[in-house]
């Protein structure tokens, strides 16, 4: 098991300089020339100069990366002009928050994903089951912005049900929170539910067919029990699979559900970033939101190889 | 028989009678929906009517189902129903055209890959692990961010993103059509390497590209309305479904319409895009089509 830790934990080094290259190169693509920016298109040709010198402009691209490297490992993002503020600390200060959705709404998707899948797959072909393929496909083709709006119109404008902006309100405290992350919550979870009942409901068909599932309802077992207890641990892997890959995909849907529910995390920093062009913000946002998905996946496959005792001979 | 010739199927078989294709449900609802969308597009100035810039102050917020106004006007007056006839127009660009060119693209980087395996394929396969490392729309926001709002660096910050996709999986395929028998009798025959693969490998290849260049369209229109709601998208008084969305979030609470409306749009189409991709891959695969949603 540590050799495997290992092994996968050494695998992740090359992505992740990847990833700082490719948010390096982001910086590199930015069309005009960056003197311009900072000092006006008045500028002498030597405070070019100079400002090229002092910002290591003139150097090779290799050597900027390895500055850039450098500063990374130091904490030193850049600096945001648009909350003029280290990056950093800006993402330091909303991570939590973009966290928090995050993992509701994995949790959200997780449980009703896998309840529904099997709901439908108990049944195939029934009306229940052709229910959840029509669901899946229409929540695989709405935009999550667009569930967002629709969502507060009906339970924030209409029926006054919930908060629609923000963290908190009046006095705050946790049932204010809640409330406040039901309607994000919900928004941000729609995508990976449909992905998760579609890979629980093929899985689960696959393994309700074998012959352990057979044998066991041939000695009289329950059907319920044979569903929770024999079929449904054995359709787990893949569905874990898709769980992990979706958690990438909520850091990233947090960008337009944060937008839409003013929530006050590193998405809303990045969509407040769109507008000013203030790129060291939106590098450091992308940088910090793919490294936590490269962990995650770490993650995933370390509890995956200790659940699945096969991987490991792998 | 001077050449061995590749097994003809997939393409062929999609394209043989029409009565096979309206026997799958999805791919004929699918491709309604999207024909209907492109006769829109393709009908814009016929159907229209009124001028999608012309604002009028006067009119604002107009309620659907109002006089010379079917579906009400937006925030600066507009006719919300003109806006969106001509906003299919570029709905279906952003949807098709960053498709096909990293279909193309990615294409060709993993029918190459794929076929000439070793060193290329392993510096091929880390960059696009690299690539998938980044979540969703992060990475088209940030090279659409870096290039500068816009039409052009949306398609290229789209095509970025999607070329890994299309690479992984076309090298999938390849990897295992270079292993038949008729590619080892081109080979017996001296053919090289790259009359094999464009003559003998890339027609096996046709119909999976086919399907997943359709459900990625189907993708495609989602993340371009997403990127052209955070501003990233066509600017300004372009008729864009995504932007007209954005454009109605203000309002949301006194006219509803200005929002809810684009979205169903882009959800009529990415529904069409998606069941014509699904169709279609029912009917290239049979295999996928009971266990598969």
């Amino acid at each position: 098991m540590f050799t495997f830790v290992l092994r996968r934990a050494l695998q992740t080094v090359p992505v992740v300089l990847g990833v700082t290259l490719a948010t390096f190169l982001l910086s590199q693509i930015i069309p005009g020339d960056p003197t311009d920016v900072l000092l006006g298109p008045g500028a002498s040709d030597e405070a070019r100069e100079r400002l090229r010198t002092a910002l290591g402009l003139d150097r090779s691209m290799v050597v900027q990366y390895l500055y850039y490297l450098g500063n990374l490992a130091q904490g030193d993002f850049g600096q945001s002009f648009t909350f003029a503020r280290p990056v950093i600390e800006v993402l330091a200060d909303r991570m939590a928050n973009t966290a928090l959705l995050a993992f509701a709404a994995i949790a959200l998707a997780s449980a009703a994903g896998i309840a529904a899948g099997t709901w439908a797959a108990v049944r195939p072909g029934s009306l229940r089951d052709r229910g959840l393929t029509v669901g899946v496909l229409f929540l695989n083709s709405m935009p999550s912005f667009w569930l967002g709006l629709v969502l507060i119109l009906i339970f924030g404008l209409h029926l006054r049900l919930l908060p629609v902006s923000g963290m908190s309100s009046g006095d705050g405290g946790p049932l204010n929170l809640m409330a406040h992350m039901l309607l994000p919550t919900v928004t941000l979870a729609a995508w990976s539910l449909a992905a998760i009942a579609r890979m629980t409901r093929s899985s689960l068909l696959e393994v309700i067919n074998s012959d352990y599932v057979r044998t066991a309802r041939s000695r009289g077992v329950g059907e319920a029990r044979i569903v929770l207890f024999h079929a449904l641990p054995n359709a787990m892997p893949a569905v874990i699979t898709v769980i992990g890959m979706q958690m990438g995909f909520l850091l990233s849907g947090a960008v337009l559900t944060e937008t839409v529910f003013s929530w006050p995390g590193i998405g809303l920093a990045m969509y407040q970033a769109i507008s000013t062009r203030d790129i060291p913000l939106i590098q450091g946002g992308i940088l910090v939101l793919a490294l936590a998905f490269v962990a995650i996946n770490f993650a995933v496959d370390v509890l995956y190889a200790y659940f699945n005792p096969k991987i490991k001979l792998a | 028989m001077s050449e061995a010739r590749p097994l003809v199927r997939g393409v062929p078989m999609l394209l043989s009678g029409v009565g096979r294709l309206f026997a799958n449900g999805s791919l004929a609802i699918g491709l309604t929906m999207v024909v209907a969308v492109v006769l829109v597009a393709a009908f814009a100035p016929l159907l229209a009517p009124h001028d999608p810039f012309f604002a009028n102050p006067i009119e604002r917020y107009l309620p659907p189902l109002s006089e010379g106004y079917l579906l009400g006007t937006d925030e600066l007056g507009r006719d919300i129903l003109s806006r969106l006839i001509y906003g299919a127009r570029l709905a279906l660009l952003v949807a098709v055209v960053p498709t096909v060119i990293a279909l193309v693209i990615g294409g060709a980087i993993g029918l190459f890959a794929g076929y000439l395996g070793g060193a290329w394929d392993s510096v091929v396969m880390r960059v696009f692990d690299v690539m998938f490392a980044f979540p969703g729309i992060l990475l088209a926001l940030g090279v659409s961010a870096a290039l500068g709002p816009g039409l052009n660096s949306m398609i290229i910050a789209m095509v970025v993103v999607t070329i890994p996709a299309f690479g992984r999986i076309i090298r999938g395929v390849v990897l295992g059509v270079k292993e038949e028998l008729y590619v080892e009798a081109a080979r017996a025959l001296g053919y090289g390497n790259m009359r094999i693969a464009l003559r003998h490998v890339l027609p096996n290849v046709l119909a999976p590209a086919l399907v997943y260049g359709t459900l990625q369209t189907g993708r495609n229109v989602i993340l371009a309305a997403s990127l052209s709601f955070l501003g990233l998208g066509p600017q300004p008084p372009t008729p864009d479904w995504g932007q007209m969305l954005s454009g109605g979030r203000m309002a949301l609470a006194t006219a509803a319409h200005v929002a809810t409306i684009p979205g169903l749009a882009i959800v009529f189409l990415a529904i069409g895009f998606n069941l014509l991709g699904d169709g279609a891959r029912d009917l290239l695969d049979p295999r996928t089509r009971r266990d598969r949603l």
